[in-house]
Formats: C-alpha cells, structure tokens, sequence
C-alpha cells in the first residue's frame, strides 16, 4: 500500500477513491501523502469547509454550527489547515468529538502557518493530514489553488462559509462543481452584493444553504467518495 | 407537449429507509451520480443482462440512439461532468444501442430537485423552458433518452416533448437506471426492473407509474 516514510505513505488517488474517472483524473495528483488514520480517506462521508484566513466574529460562528452540524451526521470535517476558517474547523470538529482530515498546500513536514503546528501534529496523530507535495517541495503560492481541486476530489461537498471577491476558495467551488459534487454557499455569502462569483457559481449548480436547510442538505447529502465496496458489491 | 413517454428502469432506492438494503440502494444511487465507472460498468452489465433476458429489450437495439438527459444545471465547459452521458457511454459499451447524441441541452439552471421541498420541485413546463435540441440529428428511426434516477418524470416528459417537437417521426422512449421509491420508508431490494408510463398531469405535474 504505498511508500512508508518515517510516519507518511504514499497512496495513489486511486488507491483511496478507486478508479477515477477522466473528469477527477484530470487535475488530480499522481500521488498523495498520508499521515494519520487513512480510513477516513476511505469510508464514510466528507464534506469541505472552506473560507477565508481573515475571517469575522460571524463567521466564526457559523463555521462553528456547521462543523458540529457535520459532527453530528458523523461526517468528516475537512479543510485546509490555514489561519481562519480552516482552524476554526478542524478545532471545532475535534472539540465536538469528530473526526477531521487537513488537506495541505505544503509537504506534511512543514508546518504552514507556524501557529498551526501544534494542531497539525494533533491532526497527524488522531486524525489525518494529506498533502500531494513529498518533502523538500518547495511552497510556493500555486501549491494552493493545486491543494484546493485535491479537495475537492476527496471530498462529497465543498461548504464555502465566509469568502472575498479575489478569495482561493473559488477554485476549490469551481472545481467541486467540474466534478459533479455538491457546493454550498452559506446565505450571508451568497446574498453579498460586494460579491459577483456566488451567483455565477449558483447558474452552474452551487446551492445557498440557509441555516434552516442546513440539516435537510447534510441528511441528503451522497457519499460520492465512499467507494472501496464496489467490487464486492452484488449489483 | 407529450401526454405519456414510456420508460424502463432497472434498480430502485429508498432515500430515506433505515433498512440495509435501502443503504444499499443509496449506494447505487450515489455511486451514480458520481458517475464511478466501475459500478457503471456492473449496472450496464446487468441491463444487457435484461435485455437478453427479455426485459425491457423493446428499448433497446442497434437502431436506437441514446440520448442523455441534461444535469439540471448548464455545463461550464465541457470537462464537467454530465452523469446521463457517461450512463449513455457505459450502456453503449455493452453493445444495447447504435450511438450516443448529446441532442439536448440544459440553457439555465433549474433547482435541483434533491434539495428540493416536494412542492418546490421544478415542474414539466420549467424543465422544458430550460432545455433545447442543439445538434443537428438526422432523424433516427428511435431515440432513448437516458438518466440517472426518474423521480415523477418531469425531466423525462419535458426532455421527451422537445424531441417530438423536433424529430416528430422519432419513437421516443425513456430509460433511468434507478427510481425513487419515496412514499414507502423501507425497499427490500434494489433491482426491480420494471417498464411503465410517466404521464402528463394538469399543473405542468407529472406522474410515473410504476
């Protein structure tokens, strides 16, 4: 199963998402780094939450009601491990009892932002952290928008909660989109009139996830991504 | 617009039944919308399988053009997923039609209807106005549109209406590989294969039975 280095494998996309069609084979990495419990790359449902690292008082709590909405359909938090959102929700999934996966844009040995390394350990140790970029990959602005479609791929729905006009977390949006996953733009977000790429996001199949609709949508919710069954399946 | 489209499907799925097989049946159903190709691949199987069987084999034949049924969406770009023209490619594959034309195409985005309240579904007509024939298609003696999963069949009807409109001398039928077995909590398999009729009713409502 993969390379073993010091406490990293390697997997294949492949290898945890079963065959990818030519649409996910398209921008996903040749190879990913796992550090942690993989089987949460594995089974069950995940759902990205994504937002911005200079993030409101609001939006921090909305984070917060959504990860511990997702907790409690015992579905995996994933993000991305930078300052704001992401924090907030791998915290918010660990101290509700969830389980959360980080999806970095640096190797798993660099700790990226600094602040963040304690809870990135954390993460390695009882959770998971990916990255698709093997030590002594140099980080540089593009592995972001890279990491962000990675997420996309490992993931059934992309949440994006709080999200500027020139924000990254639009091309994880898009991406999900291309894939055929779900992507939800919380109300505040998509109701912006400062903001122009919700509504264009929203023509091409985003939804607005109000607070009242958040249960129905995660109760509904396909696990695109919960694959490894199928050839035992009796179809 | 078409009073009645006839149509085949070959699983079922209960979306909210707690029983292990009504899991299953989300399986399949999500397994779909993902377009995962090796389970497209085993449900397309099972189809030719039927089909040899006699089930549902008026459908199908080397004479018949599959057509998939537009996400409810419009494609950004071409490198999007569209389900219905990998469910189309993967029955092709199993030698069940002639050809695939991607005729008809999605020009505004209409809701969803899995997200949908039951009432807010979007009904024949909306799905209509949102969908038209785009390519040239020589007038193919049988077109079977195809789609992932049939709820009541609007998007069917309406999808089926613009294809009579156009190709008035075409047999057109429908084919969904999963339907919704909403009104009973629990399904005791998922493979029921089945043929029957989605039927217009007032309101711009449609109706499938089975």
């Amino acid at each position: 199963m993969g390379s073993s280095v010091m406490s990293q494998t390697s997997y294949t996309p492949e290898q945890l998402l079963g065959r990818l069609n030519d649409v996910e084979a398209k921008n996903a990495p040749k190879e990913l780094f796992v550090a942690g419990d993989v089987e949460l790359l594995r089974a069950g449902r995940r759902v990205s939450v994504v937002g911005s690292r200079d993030v409101s008082e609001a939006g921090i709590r909305r984070a917060r009601k959504l990860v511990k909405a997702l907790v409690a359909q015992d579905i995996v938090v994933v993000s991305g491990l930078a300052a704001g959102i992401d924090t907030v929700a791998h915290t918010t999934a660990i101290s509700s009892g969830g389980r959360t996966v980080a999806i970095l844009g640096t190797p798993l040995d660099k700790y990226y932002p600094a602040a963040n390394k304690n809870l990135q350990q954390s993460i390695m140790s009882a959770h998971a952290a990916v990255s698709q970029f093997p030590s002594g990959y140099p980080a540089t602005p593009k592995n972001f928008p890279m990491r962000n479609r990675t997420m996309a791929l490992l993931t059934d729905a992309t949440v994006i909660v709080e999200a500027g006009e020139k924000s990254g977390t639009r091309h994880q949006g898009w991406e999900a989109l291309r894939l055929g996953r779900e992507v939800f733009i919380l109300s505040n977000v998509a109701e912006n009139p400062d903001l122009s790429w919700p509504q264009e996001m929203i023509a091409y199949g985003a939804q607005v996830l109000s607070a009242e609709g958040l249960e129905p949508a995660l109760e509904n919710l396909p696990a695109y991504t919960d694959r490894m069954e199928v050839d035992a399946f009796a179809f | 617009m078409l009073s009645e489209l006839p149509f085949a499907a070959r699983y079922i799925y209960s979306p909210r039944g707690q029983s292990e097989v009504s899991d299953k049946s989300r399986r399949i159903r999500d397994w779909l919308k993902a377009a995962f190709e090796p389970a497209l691949a085993k449900m397309a199987e099972r189809v030719r399988i039927d089909v040899e069987e006699g089930e549902y084999a008026e459908f199908f034949g080397a004479d018949v053009v599959l057509v998939p049924v537009p996400g409810s969406t419009p494609r950004k770009d071409t490198s999007t997923l569209w389900v219905g023209e990998r469910l189309c490619d993967a029955l092709l594959a199993e030698g069940l039609a002639g050809s695939v034309s991607p005729y008809l195409v999605r020009n505004h985005q209409v809701p969803k209807s899995a997200f949908q309240a039951r009432g807010n579904r979007p009904n024949v007509k909306t799905h209509y106005d949102s969908i038209s024939a785009s390519a040239d298609l020589l007038q193919p003696p049988r077109i079977l549109l195809i789609d992932d999963i049939v709820t009541k069949g609007c998007t069917l009807l309406a999808c089926g209406s613009r294809i009579q409109e156009t190709l008035p001398d075409t047999n057109v039928k429908a084919f969904a590989m999963l339907r919704t077995m909403g009104l009973i909590p629990d399904v005791t398999q998922t493979a029921d294969p089945c043929v029957g009729v989605i039927s217009a009713l007032a309101g711009d409502d449609a109706n499938r039975a089975p």
